[in-house]
């Protein structure tokens, strides 16, 4: 077989592998993709062994353009897979699918270098103990530590209700009792917080409520708790307590 | 970094192809390399040098920096 034959026949196998990968996903068929790929890697690894011995595949500068293009990529790609972690991430109130989707690009980045970082260094000849290896675990561990501190620094309250799909999720140890309100496509593009505060209040489970000239509504629960949020309108708080007196009896207000 | 594969590879009268063959690479390496713009591993300016018939100090031209 020549080098010409080869090449025309890996372009067939990859051209047949791409249509047949999209119809599999259009009809959400899974297992024949992963068995023509599995039959595509055979079939590519007998051409190979068939091609002439004068004719050469890849010689040393094609390992080192394909080294440094595999470089670039990985660092390109983990470049947009963290940006797009984080932002993700931070839109995780809007729809719980994107903290998924963060996770997975998260883990999924992290698992990349580190398998790079360790083929490198199985290239390199290099023993486990060796002190460059565990510098460099070392850098990588302080990595994921950040990222996982740092996501949840800037993610907002991890304990909380979560609207999915019509009904209210606990999503950690949330303080506050259910929201009252409806869950649903409104539900979900309220503030969460302050509904925990108005459905204390409407279950005269508040004892005094603060509110601040920025509109942060401090509430002190019965049991001692504080709920804090940022309600809609200035004075919301005042008119929900007020509508509650006659049920919850006196609930000390007071401002700055 | 520039090099004399090109003139020798004339001088005796072989193509890029052949060349290529003898030193067990692709041809498009030896573009490369006759162009400069490739710098070939220790073994691969050996075994040109011992095809050319050169020593690699003489086939490469090296610059101090």
């Amino acid at each position: 077989m020549t080098l010409k034959q080869y090449r025309g026949a890996k372009l067939a196998i990859v051209m047949i592998l791409a249509a047949v990968f999209g119809q599999s996903i259009v009809r959400e068929n899974f297992f024949l993709p992963i068995a023509l790929l599995a039959a595509g890697v055979l079939i590519m690894f007998f051409l190979r062994q068939r091609v002439g011995k004068n004719e050469i595949i890849a010689d040393e500068r094609d390992y080192q353009v394909g080294g440094k293009a595999a470089l670039l990529a990985i660092q390109i790609y983990s470049w947009i897979a963290v940006v797009s972690m984080f932002a993700f991430y931070s839109q995780k109130s809007v729809d719980p699918i994107f903290e998924a989707m963060g996770m997975v690009l998260a883990f999924s980045t992290t698992i990349l270098l580190l398998l790079y970082a360790l083929i490198f260094r199985y290239y390199h000849k290099f023993k486990f103990t060796d002190k460059s290896f565990l510098y460099t675990l070392a850098v990588l561990t302080l990595f994921i530590v950040l990222a996982v501190v740092g996501l949840r620094l800037f993610s907002g309250p991890e304990d909380t209700w979560i609207c999915d799909n019509g009904q209210w999720v606990r999503h950690g140890h949330p303080d506050a009792p259910m929201p009252v309100t409806e869950c649903g496509e409104k539900g979900e593009a309220e503030n969460v917080a302050w509904l925990d505060i108005k459905a204390a209040v409407e279950n005269c489970e508040v004892k005094s409520v603060m509110q601040t000239h920025s509109q942060e509504v401090t509430a002190v629960l019965k049991d001692g708790r504080e709920l804090q949020a940022v309600e809609d309108n200035i004075d919301d708080i005042f008119a929900v307590v007020l509508k509650n007196k006659d049920k919850c009896g006196d609930i000390v207000m007071s401002t700055e | 970094m520039e090099n004399k594969i090109k003139q020798l590879r004339q001088k005796y009268k072989m193509t890029q192809e052949e060349l290529a063959r003898l030193a067990e690479v692709r041809r498009e390496t030896i573009v490369f390399l006759e162009q400069g713009k490739y710098n070939p591993s220790l073994q691969l300016a050996h075994n040109i040098a011992k095809i050319l018939k050169i020593k690699i100090d003489d086939l490469f031209i090296f610059e101090d920096k």
